[in-house]
């Protein structure tokens, strides 16, 4: 099996059974009552002839002291922390990478049902940015484009760059794209900031920002046959994590009866983690209705819009509607 | 994006019910759901439990390797890959690895304090009564396995897996040269890979 936490013992053990030839490896590993590794799993099945149940006293002490060795809810191998401002600015990067690598006529693919071609989309996001700059300015916010539909808020961009060339609707976008890094950088980050038909803070809007960012690269990745981008582990990690913070408030948003009851969520993946999200009235000693297990990245597509909930393969156990119900809500903040 | 979005809420059913896969269980792990870790604990308890203490004949000394072996499978679950072998394999091989330094440890005890050293030799695994139907299949079916091993090579199996001993201790046992119990050991081994061809997952 893989042993990427090796004790130094061991490490150094493994290191002089590899020197070894494979005859004098099975030889070792004999002597010293282990079985060579090409006949473990023959060796593993005489296990199946001594099962025995244990005391089931046993069960309790052996789940309290796994629980103290690793803490429940934290996941085996944590990525780094990441600030919605790092995971931003690195998203800003990944997707300037991306417009920087397509060919002259990957621009005039259909990207969007409704922003049209690749061009047309950066275009689109081009408004995007500069609406951000105005909703994020400390000094001069903008009530321009607040409660205004997201599309339509972007439409002059799109109008004003209709006959410019690609490369100028690039450099055009990544500029607004960094002012919002750097405006969002200033005043206090927890002042309120209103966007669209949405009230939260700096790191909601740069969340929201990040989520459409990399939505919108898979867009351009499916219309130019490349492959999807993936987000680092980091930035996952943190998305999902504010994705299931956000869960009531998507429920509320969409006006979703819920009942008082916990949620586990159980997202698998490097990026996972397990998150208890209380319902309603619910608090932490309300009992759970619903475990709902599946992929962080695949759920962070559904909330971007970019996988139909009907196709995100999970596993629930517990309340059945409840999980449709969540499941058909955490997109949503997504603005197209 | 060029898709049908207009389908995006429709949201299939799942059954609930179903059995979860050892797949789904160790992903739960590695996410922190301690209740991936009590279900892998049903699942394996029997397993891992049985094994040490048939290995140490010691009912104290297997209930604290069972707590060792699900502790440190919690604690390190990225150390499990699906792609080389079974879950269940992986806790039988790390139960066996604990049982056997546990015999190991108390040889030496024993030898510091009697200067005597002695080892119950056995005919084959012991046939402990098990209530659930899939356990009981499957330690006969591994009886029934091993039985057509030749006598030698079974007794030889025996000793390593079951009583824990090295090579030499086995050649020790059965008065033979320690060469004979290695070749009987490995002859042995592969003859079981054999028979229980695809029923294995291979374990690193």
């Amino acid at each position: 099996m893989g042993a990427p936490n090796l004790e130094p013992d061991e490490q150094a053990a493994l290191l002089a059974l590899d020197a070894l030839e494979a005859d004098e490896q099975a030889d070792a590993e004999l002597r010293h009552g282990a079985f060579p590794a090409d006949l473990s799993a023959a060796v593993a099945a005489l296990a199946d002839a001594t099962e025995l149940p244990p005391p089931a006293e046993l069960r309790g002490r052996v789940l309290a002291e796994a629980m103290r060795r690793r803490p429940p809810g934290r996941p085996a191998n944590p990525p780094a922390p990441c600030s919605p401002q790092e995971a931003f600015e690195r998203t800003v990067a990944d997707f300037a990478a991306l417009l920087a690598d397509l060919e002259a006529d990957d621009w005039d693919r259909t990207a969007h049902d409704d922003h049209g071609t690749v061009k047309d989309l950066v275009a689109h996001l081009v408004g995007v940015e500069r609406l951000s700059v105005g909703w994020l300015d400390p000094e001069h916010p903008s009530e321009e484009g607040v409660a205004v539909d997201h599309l339509t808020a972007t439409r002059p961009a799109i109008d004003e760059l209709h006959d410019a060339d690609p490369a100028t609707v690039a450099a055009r976008w990544e500029r607004a794209a960094w002012a919002v890094a750097e405006v969002a950088r200033r005043g206090d980050q927890a002042r309120p900031v209103h966007f669209h038909d949405l009230i939260g803070d700096v790191d909601t809007l740069l969340v929201m920002r990040t989520f459409e960012l990399w939505a919108h690269g898979m867009d351009i990745a499916l219309a130019t046959d490349r492959p999807l981008p993936a987000l680092d582990d980091e930035r996952m990690a943190m998305m999902s994590g504010r994705l299931m913070a956000a869960v009531p408030l998507a429920l509320a948003f969409r006006g979703t009866p819920v009942p008082d009851a916990r949620v586990r969520f159980v997202l698998t993946g490097a990026a996972g983690g397990t998150y208890d999200v209380p319902l309603g009235a619910a608090d932490v000693d309300t009992p759970f209705a619903l475990t709902l297990v599946t992929d962080a990245v695949a759920l962070c597509r559904v909330a971007a819009r970019r996988l139909p909930a009907a196709a995100l393969p999970f596993a629930a156990d517990g309340d059945g509607a409840l999980a449709d119900a969540v499941l058909a809500a955490v997109d949503a903040f997504a603005r197209d | 994006m060029v898709t049908n979005r207009r389908a995006r809420r429709t949201v299939r059913a799942v059954p609930n019910g179903a059995e979860p896969s050892d797949a789904s269980l160790l992903a739960r792990v590695l996410a922190g759901d301690e209740t991936g870790l009590a279900a892998v604990y049903d699942r394996y308890a029997g397993l891992v439990y049985g094994l040490a203490r048939r290995v140490t004949r010691d009912a104290y000394l297997a209930q604290d390797i069972t707590q060792e072996v699900f502790a440190y499978f919690w604690e390190l679950p990225d150390r499990v890959d699906l792609t080389k072998g079974t879950l269940r394999s992986y806790l039988a091989v790390v139960a066996h690895r604990r049982a056997v330094d546990e015999v190991r440890r108390s040889e030496r005890r024993s030898r510091v304090e009697t200067t005597t050293f002695t080892i119950e030799v056995t005919e084959g695994p012991e046939l402990e009564v098990v209530d659930a139907a899939a356990c009981e299949w499957r330690r006969q079916h591994i009886a029934d396995v091993l039985a057509k091993l030749p006598e030698e090579q079974r007794r030889a199996v025996s000793l390593a897996y079951y009583e824990g001993q090295t090579y030499v201790q086995v050649a020790r046992t059965l008065g033979i040269p320690e060469g004979t119990a290695k070749s009987r050991l490995r002859l042995a081994l592969g003859r079981l890979r054999v028979l229980l061809g695809d029923e294995l997952g291979a374990v690193t």
